[in-house]
């Protein structure tokens, strides 16, 4: 959250490919949930070598 | 606040956190524009003080920030633009907390942070060159 009190959002709340990210006033909703996941422990991807 | 005999405070004028932007005097409105810290030259700023913890990252560590809807998407530099997208090893997709500028920046592009388009007044993210704060 900045500290105009608005927060990083998934325009119109849709979870598709290429969907724009904005920012807008707090909703709670799930498209303005939001994890870091650091490179170096992510499991999702296969690591080479 | 600093104030003179008038009761005109020193203020950054227009309200705008830009590199370069006037200082001037205005009408006292208690603003954070028209709020200043005193910092000796012998002094350490307080702001390189704070830990990592008390920013909440890492720093220089690069993440991916990855939405808790259902497809598990993350959030991927598209051009100026951030979109949200399958994740991928690429370094467009990776992000970094900057201490110094306490902006989140873009790994690909070390120079820029992520930004609300028009100086805070659009609604749509992009990364730009670093030039002052999170919006």
């Amino acid at each position: 959250m900045n500290s105009r009190g608005r927060v990083i959002d998934v325009a119109a709340g849709l979870d598709n490919e290429g969907q724009n990210i904005i920012v807008a006033s707090r909703n709670n909703n799930m498209s303005q949930r939001w994890s870091i996941v650091y490179v170096d422990e992510d499991k999702a991807l296969p690591r080479k070598g | 606040m600093v104030v003179n005999v008038k009761g005109k405070v020193m203020q950054v004028d227009a309200n705008k956190d830009k590199e370069g932007q006037n200082v001037g005097v205005g009408t006292k409105t208690g603003t954070r524009n028209q709020k200043w810290a005193i910092l000796y030259t012998d002094q350490e700023d307080p702001m390189k003080k704070k830990t990592e913890e008390e920013f909440g990252f890492h720093f220089g560590r690069p993440f991916y920030i990855v939405s808790q809807m259902c497809g598990g998407r993350a959030i991927k530099v598209n051009g100026r633009n951030l979109i949200l997208s399958r994740k991928t090893n690429s370094s467009n997709m990776h992000f970094f907390f900057d201490q110094k500028s306490r902006t989140i920046k873009s790994w690909q592009n070390k120079d820029r942070s992520i930004d609300i388009q028009s100086s805070g007044r659009s609604a749509n993210l992009q990364v730009w060159s670093t030039n002052a704060n999170w919006w």
